[in-house]
């Protein structure tokens, strides 16, 4: 069908401009001027090295990771602790809870964030990292909480009892029976948890030191002050490789496509 | 438009699906497939899953198109033709309805479709939905009905335009086992107080047996048998046939000899005397099938008539309500026989002696090469 | 001491349920209750130049954010840019998922990755991208400069077509995932039967396939709406200060003027002004789609 043909190519026009930012990075990046400009005059790898080797933009990238891998275990865990419950204990208010720990992502990111602002600084742990933390746990949560609902959800109580009449304690049907079961979600959670973090900027703009900050701020920061370097395009697409990478990786293994529908992002 | 050179057959003959091919990849799902239905017949297509039965009614439908072979509607070559412009009304496994829309206006749509005026849309939807026996429903969403509802909706639909064929594909396979026989009893009067032409498809063969003139048992993307139910059932052409039409007794056996289409088979240590179609001869191996109700019980076992009743015990007993399956075995061959479990039956027991006697139209002998042809 | 440790245990082992869900409630209540309601009390506090507030409870902070035409078009900046994002990111999203419902395969696979990648990337990536594209010395301009359509420095970047531009960029994965399920929610057999009734695919789009994934297409529009009118970054980066957008005044008062009474009320407006008009396209979809009334079977 003619009308088929007019979608395809739409699509794949689309396609194009989807990536079409992500793709013009590199060529910037490779330009031997030590400014940014297109077409790139001369070809040069330096700046990704330089931009391996600026020591701010380390310790910013080490930061990110351990609050990225901090989150997401904090988040998973008391997820995994709290959609348990939810699933197999039916209470009062059940619908009300569920619909209060979505709550994070309902709200703009910006209106959450001045708020835990305000309140850290009267709590005088503005600019803390367990307030950048607890702020991006908080966001987390929701998507771990529904992904891992939404699996617990789907394991048969059954096996639980079978389980149970077999002399397994609750520790050990939890241990040996369910997890195992939601393992997918589990590391799908985690993985979206770690990402959402590492990603976060408007967060971590609002809620870091100075001298403390995530990569993405590191790099935001760099380019609001302007006159930078090729190194910030050239680090820029080597996050966004090893971030498609990542999905293609989790896609192939766990076929991260179910997660993703139903997720609600902000950034 | 190419017309059919048969004269009056021409008119009668509503559809005509000719060598119709259909291939899924390296998968043959439909092999020359052919099929004629004549005006106010109901044929059914009987298989198990995957055989290509719903393909072809897709083909028929115009969803999907055939890799080779013709489909003529009321004579006119409708191969390419897309859905809406054939004139075929369908019913889905489950239903399809449009759950946004009420019944009225699920029953109203084909007609919208069609340009027709609102005031005779009205009138025509109110007559179907009384032909289904739902006069009641028309403000109601397919969600506020039941299971039976629903599929009544959607025969009204798909009758609402006047067809001139009607396909139904596996219509009752989503109600419970009650409802669904009344919905068959009541398909059919639907079926013969419209007079419309019908193409069935299902896996159940107690459905085909009811709701059908023909039957056509499909297999491997082919028809290999097709006649009138009792035909079907009383003389299978194939040992697929046979066990795919409700129960039979199936044994493997040996020509001893044969007599102008009579034969004579030995099963295990016993001979019997059967028909065959096939050309035989002695000492052929052949696949002998007996239906359980024509297997009789004598239960006296007087002289006079031990020449052809075969001496056995009874093995098991399967009461069953209405009928009691036994299971007798008979010098080493195990037949089940079913009678009525009447009280003026005497219920046999366990390890008593009986006799069968079963008549040579009963015992059919089919070749065990092939699974037959139309 | 030998049954004290049963009877913990015990006790333990009844409200086992409960103790799971504490953490979580407990964090979410501090964390995200609590900074929300310190929000909301903030907004009617005074300014004080010195001690940052002083809780004197007023009204003046809505006062000057509903009388002062700057911040009247900052509200009406932000809704535009927002439904303008939405619409683009809404209609854009929609043909890519119905094709990507019909697509199999490998070309499922590739789409899915292109369209979705984006998701995984910093903001500030794409961003940055879009900069250099949209630059005044950027990838268009040089476009145009060698098609011939003109010379001198493009004035788009900047503006608010731009802007809507990225937003909808930013947004349309986001659009697509809702709109792809929404879709492939439908079922094929009901597409096919509205065919044997003699339905053109035009009459089956707008009949069958519009109504049956309203939800979905409200869903994702309510979901962009709310990330494009409340985004920060994006318009930092790609307009600077020049438009007046609420996102930007928050950040401003809050960490630059230091101003947290009035940077509250902004945010409180903010929230109000998307919350009013969610809830508005939610009324509109359910009377066309007469919801409510209907559930897919």
């Amino acid at each position: 069908m003619a009308a088929r043909r007019i979608l395809r190519v739409y699509t794949y026009v689309l396609f194009v401009v989807m990536l079409a930012p992500i793709l013009i990075v590199l060529p910037v990046a490779l330009t031997r001027t030590n400014y940014m400009t297109f077409p790139p005059e001369g070809i040069t790898g330096k700046w990704f090295l330089e931009g391996l080797r600026d020591q701010i933009l380390l310790d910013a990238l080490g930061r990110s990771l351990v609050l990225a891998v901090a989150t997401a275990v904090f988040s998973v865990a008391l997820a995994l602790l709290a959609s348990f419950a939810v699933e197999r204990r039916a209470f009062a208010g059940r619908r009300a809870l569920e619909t209060f720990f979505t709550g994070p992502r309902v709200i703009p990111q910006i209106i959450l964030v001045l708020g835990l602002l305000i309140f850290f600084r009267s709590l005088n742990m503005g600019g803390s990292f367990t307030g950048l933390l607890l702020a991006h746990f908080v966001v987390t949560f929701p998507f771990a909480f529904r992904t891992i609902l939404a699996s617990v959800s789907s394991v048969d109580v059954i096996l639980e009892w079978s389980a149970r009449t077999l002399g397994a304690n609750w520790l050990t049907v939890f241990r040996r029976v369910l997890i195992p079961q939601i393992k997918t979600a589990l590391i799908a959670a985690f993985m979206f948890s770690f990402i959402e973090s590492f990603n976060n900027v408007t967060i971590a703009l609002f809620l870091s030191r100075p001298g403390a900050r995530t990569l993405p701020v590191e790099l935001f920061v760099r380019l609001q002050v302007g006159g930078i370097t090729p190194s910030v395009p050239a680090l820029s697409f080597l996050l966004a490789g090893v971030a498609i990478a990542l999905f293609v990786i989790l896609d192939r293994t766990i076929g991260i496509y179910k997660f993703l529908a139903g997720s609600e992002g902000s950034r | 438009m190419e017309r059919l050179s048969k004269g009056m057959e021409a008119l009668d003959a509503v559809l005509r699906a000719a060598g119709l091919t259909k291939k899924f990849g390296t998968l043959c799902v439909l092999d020359d497939f052919t099929l004629e239905i004549t005006r106010g017949e109901v044929v059914t297509l009987l298989g198990p899953s995957g055989c290509g039965k719903t393909t072809t009614l897709h083909i028929i439908a115009g969803i999907e198109s055939p890799d080779g072979g013709e489909v003529y509607l009321r004579g006119e070559n409708v191969t390419r033709l897309s859905p809406q412009r054939r004139r075929v009304g369908m019913v889905f496994q489950r239903w399809a309805l449009f759950p946004h829309m009420t019944a009225y206006e699920n029953v109203a749509f084909g007609l919208q479709m069609r340009r027709m005026k609102k005031p005779a849309i009205r009138q025509q939807v109110a007559k179907m939905l009384a032909v289904v026996s739902l006069p009641d429903v028309a403000e109601k969403y397919p969600s506020q009905l039941s299971g039976g509802m629903q599929q009544r909706v959607a025969v009204a639909r798909a009758l609402a335009t006047d067809p001139d064929l009607l396909l139904l594909d596996e219509p009752f396979s989503n109600l419970d086992e009650k409802l669904r026989r009344g919905m068959q009893i009541e398909m059919k009067s639907i079926q013969e107080s419209i007079g419309i032409t019908t193409l069935c498809v299902t896996h159940n063969q107690e459905e085909a047996l009811v709701l059908s003139d023909r039957v056509a048992v499909m297999f491997g993307g082919k028809i290999v048998q097709m006649g009138k139910p009792e035909e079907l059932y009383s003389s299978p052409n194939s040992r697929f046939v046979c066990g795919f039409l409700g129960d039979a007794n199936t044994f493997e056996g040996t020509i001893v000899g044969t007599q102008d289409g009579k034969v004579t088979v030995a099963v295990g240590a016993i001979v019997l005397s059967g028909v065959c179609s096939a050309e035989m001869e002695p000492g052929k191996g052949v696949f002998v099938s007996v239906r359980p109700e024509r297997v009789g019980i004598v239960r006296s076992l007087s002289e006079e008539r031990s020449g052809s009743v075969l001496h056995g015990h009874v093995k098991e007993i399967h009461y069953k309500g209405a009928t009691t399956a036994y299971v007798i075995d008979v010098q080493g061959v195990r037949f089940e026989a079913v009678e009525p479990s009447g009280a003026s039956v005497r219920r046999l027991c366990k390890e008593q002696k009986v006799g069968i006697e079963i008549e040579a139209s009963a015992v059919l002998v089919l070749d065990t090469a092939g699974e037959g042809g139309a | 001491m030998e049954r004290r440790i049963p009877v913990a245990a015990m006790w333990i082992r009844k409200r086992r349920w409960v103790l799971m869900l504490v953490p979580g409630t407990v964090l979410l209540v501090v964390f995200f209750l609590l900074p929300l309601l310190t929000l909301g009390r903030m907004a009617f506090y005074t300014y004080d130049p010195i001690r940052l507030y002083v809780p004197a409870l007023t009204l003046e902070n809505f006062v000057k954010v509903f009388s002062d035409q700057y911040y009247w078009s900052m509200i009406t900046n932000s809704l535009t840019v927002g439904f303008l994002a939405t619409l683009c990111a809404v209609f854009c999203a929609f043909p890519v998922a119905y094709y990507l419902t019909t697509a199999k395969g490998i070309e499922r696979t590739v789409l899915t990755a292109g369209f979705l990648a984006t998701l995984f990337i910093t903001l500030l990536v794409t961003t940055l991208g879009w900069y250099i594209i949209l630059l005044p010395f950027g990838v268009i301009q040089r476009l145009f400069e060698v098609l011939g359509l003109g010379s001198g420095p493009l004035r788009f970047i900047k503006t608010i077509p731009a802007l809507v531009l990225v937003l909808a960029h930013a947004h349309l994965p986001f659009a697509v995932l809702i709109l792809a399920s929404s879709i492939q929610a439908i079922g094929k057999d009901k597409l096919q039967a509205a065919r044997t009734l003699g339905a053109s695919p035009w009459s089956i789009f707008w009949r069958i396939t519009i109504p049956l994934t309203m939800p979905g297409i409200v869903s994702s529009a309510i979901l962009v709406f709310t990330l494009s009118i409340s985004a920060y970054l994006i318009p930092v980066l790609i307009t600077g200060q020049k438009i007046p957008l609420l996102p930007i005044a928050i950040w401003t008062y809050s960490s630059e003027v230091l101003n947290w009474p009035f940077a509250s009320a902004i945010a409180i407006t903010l929230f109000a002004v998307t919350t009013v008009f969610t809830y508005a396209m939610i009324l509109v979809s359910d009377l066309v789609t007469r919801r409510g009334k209907w559930k897919v079977v």
